[in-house]
């Protein structure tokens, strides 16, 4: 009995504290509708200060699922999306962008209707360049596009908006427009410190390379460019590519949100470290002696021959040259574009079945055809084939077309 | 007149082609021959690159065809195709050119998953392959498996 005293008292106090007009919207709520609302004002009390104006405070209450506060705001910062026009899906992901994006209910109750407009049209922006390969020329049109949207939000502080933008491009596996729109200037602009000259060292490497950056801190892009000083070959751009690639491949799925690659200033330096070790034994990680590497590598040669597929460049590639602990032994067996057309035809009139056809296709057009596609000699798979050989490590081979952006280094020739 | 395809499917449907636009493509598949043994010449750039004989199994006339007249190309022999609901199930057996076995492989197709079976010219399992598909048809993740159960992941 006590406890039910008390939780009347409290709940009493709590909503003694919430605006009149709110209140009498809340006259059919059910006792545990009024406790679940005590709880969030308790865990949050300026939560009264943002619920005057907002409609249908109870229908929100009562799809809450927990006493968090930060539910009930994003349940009425979704119907006010809806209101301003915004579908259910956009409405669902751009509420869920900002929650990934760590963005607080109160700040998100600042925006204006006519921001919630424009982050409908910025979500719908990026949801069109959500899986659309760089190359696509109307993938850069999607990201200004979104990126115009966002700069004209108001209600927040540019900071904040700043932080939106990320967030809702995240949602959608993208990096955030404004840096990937020139990521040496966005660089430029945080990093103030840092000597012009230095910068423009940042300007050599590749696009994809820089957008590793997007989460690095100051002493991550010094420690980068330090490496640029010393290694001026392309490993340090190869690397950072490899860190970015790999944090946007789980990206690529529906539902998953991109993460910038993190710690990229010790990564390269370790990565680099590790990599002169392998060059100068000359054999990756994940093979105990040079002969055990070596042996492999004829197997995989032959393995290749007997399919028909050219084996005169094959090098190892991946996480086993700049990794103690590589996850596999990825092998490139690199091609020139004509002869790579060649294997993804006769790959796909062996493949049997439209479903592996459209496979083979869809990795022609990115460049690299991976094992479980090389169709007409499939039984076993190279890789199931050479696994094992030399290392207790799986191997992964692909035929890559050079040039592509699968012809990624660093490199290791046999 | 023999009819033109763009690619040989065993239980998909394939495309049909009029020929002079089947020849200018990088590969094609013509039906040769529609009598008691079919048979499906696959051309790739200009070679016959494989012949195949469809929904039936092997037996002494497709043997005969893979000594004579196909013995310098490698042959595939598909069986029939039985569908329950989404379910395809059928079986390709795969030869060397001459009609020596190399192996062979059972199949079970669903839009969202297809598991290959296969198994060596004694019969021995050789181990197996999940591709699955999204609801786009991408294949978004392989698994093969090897007669000891080992599951290896194949990047894509």
């Amino acid at each position: 009995m006590t406890s039910i005293r008390l939780s009347r008292r409290c709940v009493s106090a709590a909503l003694g504290l919430v605006d009149d007009k709110v209140l009498r919207t809340l006259t059919s709520a059910q006792q545990e509708d009024l406790e679940r609302l005590t709880a969030m004002i308790r865990e949050d009390p300026a939560l009264v200060t943002r619920l005057p104006g907002r409609k249908n405070v109870l229908g929100a209450l009562k799809g809450c699922k927990t006493n968090e506060a930060s539910e009930l705001e994003r349940r009425l910062f979704t119907q006010r999306l809806t209101e301003a026009g915004a579908s259910g899906k956009n409405a669902t992901r751009i509420t869920e962008a900002l929650k990934a994006g760590n963005i607080d209910g109160a700040s998100a109750n600042l925006l204006t209707d006519a921001d919630l407009a424009r982050l409908k049209n910025a979500d719908d922006a990026l949801a069109q360049a959500k899986g659309k390969r760089d190359s696509d020329a109307t993938k850069a049109a999607d990201l200004a596009a979104a990126k115009t949207e966002m700069d004209g939000v108001t209600g927040v502080s540019p900071r904040t908006r700043d932080e939106m933008r990320a967030a809702l491009a995240h949602y959608h596996g993208v990096v955030d427009p404004a840096f990937s729109a020139d990521p040496v200037a966005a660089l430029r602009a945080k990093f103030p410190k840092i000597p012009p000259g230095d910068m423009s060292l940042l300007g050599t490497l590749d696009k994809d390379a820089l957008l590793a950056l997007e989460s690095a801190t100051e002493g991550d892009v010094r420690k980068v460019i330090a490496r640029l000083k010393s290694n001026p070959g392309s490993d340090v751009g190869d690397l950072l590519k490899s860190f970015y690639y790999k944090q946007r491949k789980p990206a690529r799925k529906e539902g998953e949100v991109y993460e910038p690659p993190t710690k990229v200033g010790d990564r390269v330096d370790t990565a680099l470290d590790n990599l002169k070790q392998v060059r100068d034994r000359g054999f990756p990680f994940g093979f105990a002696t040079k002969a055990d590497f070596d042996k492999f590598m004829v197997s995989v040669k032959s393995a290749l021959a007997k399919r028909s597929i050219p084996n005169g460049d094959v090098r190892i590639h991946g996480s086993a040259l700049h990794s103690t602990t590589p996850g596999d032994i990825d092998v490139a067996v690199i091609v020139d574009g004509p002869t790579f057309t060649k294997l993804g035809d006769r790959f796909k009139a062996a493949s049997g079945g439209g479903k592996q056809a459209k496979a083979v296709v869809d990795d022609m057009n990115k460049g690299k055809i991976a094992s479980s596609n090389f169709y007409g000699a499939n039984d076993p798979l190279v890789a199931h084939e050479v696994s094992g050989v030399g290392t207790s490590l799986d191997a992964q081979v692909s035929i890559i077309r050079a040039g592509s952006e699968f012809d990624l280094g660093p490199y290791l020739n046999k | 007149m023999p009819r033109y395809f763009e690619t040989f499917f065993v239980a998909d449907p394939m495309t049909e082609l009029p020929e002079a636009e089947a020849r200018a493509l990088p590969s094609y598949v013509v039906e040769a021959d529609t009598g008691a043994t079919r048979r499906m010449e696959v051309w790739l750039h200009g070679e016959l690159e494989r012949v195949v004989y469809p929904d039936t199994q092997p037996g002494p006339e497709v043997a005969e065809l893979q000594r004579t007249k196909d013995a310098r190309v490698s042959t595939w022999v598909t069986s029939t195709v039985v569908r329950d609901a989404d379910e395809d199930r059928y079986t390709i057996w795969y030869y060397k050119p001459g009609g020596e076995l190399e192996h062979r492989t059972d199949y079970v197709s669903t839009p969202e998953l297809t598991v290959s079976t296969w198994y060596d010219a004694t019969g021995k399992l050789g181990g197996s392959r999940e591709r699955h598909y999204n609801e786009q048809g991408e294949q978004v993740e392989v698994i093969e498996i090897t007669p000891e159960g080992r599951r290896m992941i194949v990047k894509l």
